[in-house]
């Protein structure tokens, strides 16, 4: 397993560093500019939007079906032209000779074709229906599109945002925030000087560059090498946790943190997280944020010297936890 | 190496294919070692079916003996039939573009990707060890649980590099070049975009040549559309099938290689540009910022304005452009066929151990 690319740009005759730094101050201030071309940047964006296809594929499938169709429909009709008279003259005495049999083979290559399409249609069809139901299962479930989605803003991350900012580069490696707004902070990081990174839960799946990752803690955590961060910042990502992966999270965190490494986890308080969803949408959530004492009692097992904090309101807490060296 | 013979599986042998050119070449190197091979293709493109074997003709073995090297890039019946070969399995990973990006498009290419990215799970029990041509490609596969993997990397004649300094092509004119199959991972819409953002910014004097054939004809069509809505249709153009010197002529006469795709696995014409001392700016995705590394410009982000300053900078200014044409063939001189031979030679060695 490994951490990130390792590719020294920074070496060189060549400052590519500077070079981008340059090239991003030049676009902003062009695009401050009263001479930028706002119209036309819009209307770029309007046709990039109007030439992209439509994110429902059941169109293209049956557009797919009546293709097969089309294409089972071969031609006997062969090109007997030919530059020299004779060989023209031979092309169309085979074709009418051999008519008989090309009008055999079109029959069973037709039928196969349209054989196809029949199957396929009926994949279609069958795929269309579980759609529908899906959607209707989807439609008799409010109580859970009304649960905060991954990746909304928690209470706990601006409540505790100078002391994650303060922790933020000691342990002596790279420093990890996720997930809530793990942009801007990991961004606020990165200007003071801190080599830090974020991940988000949401975002950009194929957006695989070094200052902000997307995609699940667990499974980033799963591709970082052992010891090789110094910091993890947790704001938020671990308001939604279930009792299944908890241990799994614990062990991770405590395998890719070197020793001396620290690690912070800024959390709603799971009574405060029940009343804003309500008691119902509560009991029926599959996951929640876990109590203070639940983070503690892990990490100290996991070989963490862990601490905690509470908010004035009691909303959120602050874990901060440092593993001990081996 | 162990003395059996190693056949290549290809599933779809072309010319003028990063897939196919490479089996070629691990084909001359293992001949050379004095490896019994042979590749065996599903299918194979009439220019060159002679250097293959059919596949059937090894599906109808009961068991060769050898070690089966099977390139994995896409879905295909072939891995159903190699996971249940006695023969030991390796495979070389030239990585899948995600579902999702051709999903909109190319419905059928996209399950045939879903299908290849399934596939990899039963390959990682049956398969002894995997080879990825890329860092980035071995990566993903340990992301899946892989465990044997080693980088290995194509394998690919790129030519002598020609170290000589080129007069910078900047002026008011600048034409753009990117090279690769009209694809929606490689993103030639937002090339086009950047092209009328230029136009817009910078007045009408870019060009784009778009070189390659397509990979999705729904795609292509799209493209073709949006260039007319954008007004930009008299300045680019839709190449495809040029021959070698008019490739080569094309490297020569750019002023700039513009890579903007979401997703490569390694991507050999920004090799190609740099050993032709052509300045690369590319977006910083997928293994894109392993191949160019320090030989061109990595942009953090896609934005358009983004993209249209760096290209500007690098078209209009004669020092970016030297320092950028020196650092590619810098980069590019690091891709020596002999040196990429002996890393394939000692990954493959080491992905046999013990089979």
């Amino acid at each position: 397993m490994t951490t990130e690319p390792s590719v020294s740009r920074s070496e060189g005759p060549l400052d590519l560093d500077g070079l981008i730094a340059e090239v991003e101050a030049e676009a902003a201030e062009r695009r401050r500019s009263p001479g930028w071309p706002i119209e036309a940047e819009a209307r770029i964006a309007e046709h990039l939007a109007k030439n992209a296809p439509s994110p429902d594929v059941r169109p293209t499938l049956h557009r797919l079906v009546t293709a097969i169709e089309e294409a089972s429909f071969i031609t006997i009709d062969v090109p007997t032209t030919s530059s020299r008279r004779p060989v023209t003259l031979l092309k169309v005495l085979l074709k009418k000779a051999l008519g008989f049999w090309f009008r055999f083979l079109v029959d069973q290559v037709t039928s196969l074709g349209v054989t196809t399409a029949r199957t396929v249609r009926a994949v279609v069809i069958r795929i269309e229906e579980v759609e529908r139901r899906l959607d209707r299962v989807d439609a008799q479930i409010p109580q859970a599109a009304q649960l905060p989605a991954a990746g909304e803003p928690s209470p706990a991350l601006d409540t505790w945002r100078p002391e994650l900012v303060a922790l933020a580069g000691a342990g002596g490696g790279r420093t990890l925030c996720a997930d809530l707004q793990a942009t801007e902070l990991s961004a606020e990081l990165q200007a003071a000087g801190v080599d830090a990174y974020g991940l988000e839960r949401v975002g950009d799946p194929f957006d695989t560059s070094l200052e902000l990752r997307h995609g699940d803690l667990l499974a980033h955590l799963g591709d970082v090498d052992e010891d090789a961060l110094g910091c993890v910042l947790l704001a938020g990502c671990t308001d939604r946790l279930d009792g299944a992966s908890f241990p799994s999270l614990v062990r991770e965190l405590t395998r890719v943190l070197r020793p001396g490494g620290r690690l912070a986890v800024a959390a709603e308080a799971p009574w405060s997280w029940q009343l804003r969803v309500g008691a119902v949408e509560a009991d029926l959530a599959a996951a929640r944020p876990f109590s203070v004492d639940t983070w503690l009692a892990h990490l100290s097992e996991a070989g963490f010297v862990a601490t905690a904090a509470h908010a004035e309101d009691g909303q959120s807490y602050l874990v901060t936890a440092r593993l001990a060296a081996t | 190496m162990t003395g059996r013979p190693v056949l290549q599986v290809v599933p779809t042998f072309a010319p003028r294919d990063a897939i196919g050119d490479h089996a070629r070449q691990v084909d001359r190197l293992l001949k050379d070692h004095g490896v019994p091979t042979a590749i065996y293709a599903q299918v194979a493109v009439p220019e060159i079916a002679h250097l293959a074997r059919p596949f059937q003709e090894l599906a109808g073995k009961r068991d060769t003996g050898g070690v089966l090297l099977h390139h994995h890039s896409t879905g295909t019946a072939v891995v159903d039939q190699l996971v249940e070969r006695p023969e030991a399995l390796v495979i070389d990973y030239h990585n899948i573009t995600p579902a999702a990006l051709f999903e909109p498009w190319e419905p059928v290419v996209a399950a045939e990707l879903a299908w290849g990215r399934r596939q990899l799970e039963v390959l990682r029990s049956r398969t002894h060890a995997a080879l990825a041509d890329s860092r980035f490609n071995a990566l993903e596969l340990r992301g899946m649980g892989w465990t044997r993997v080693a980088v290995a990397p194509i394998v690919r004649d790129l030519g002598r590099v020609d170290q000589r300094r080129r007069l910078p092509r900047v002026g008011a004119a600048p034409e753009l070049l990117f090279v690769g199959r009209l694809s929606p991972n490689k993103c030639q819409h937002d090339l086009l975009g950047a092209l009328a953002l230029h136009r817009a910014v910078h007045g009408p004097g870019a060009r784009l040549r778009l070189i390659g054939g397509a990979s999705s004809s729904t795609y292509e069509k799209a493209l073709r559309s949006l260039a007319v809505d954008l007004g930009v249709a008299d300045a680019v153009s839709f190449e495809n099938g040029l021959s070698d010197v008019e490739l080569v002529d094309a490297y020569e006469r750019a002023s700039a290689f513009v890579c903007l795709s979401r997703h490569e696995g390694f991507s050999v014409p920004v090799l190609e540009a740099m050993r032709h001392g052509l300045p690369v700016v590319a977006l910083a995705a997928a293994a894109l910022p392993e191949t160019v590394a320090d030989g061109g410009l990595l942009l953090p982000r896609g934005d358009l304005d983004l993209v249209v300053a760096a290209v500007h900078r690098v078209t209009s200014d004669g020092a970016t452009w030297a320092a950028l044409s020196t650092a590619g063939l810098r980069r590019a001189a690091t891709f020596h066929l002999e040196d990429a031979r002996r890393s394939f030679w000692d990954a493959l060695q080491g992905a046999l151990e013990g089979c």
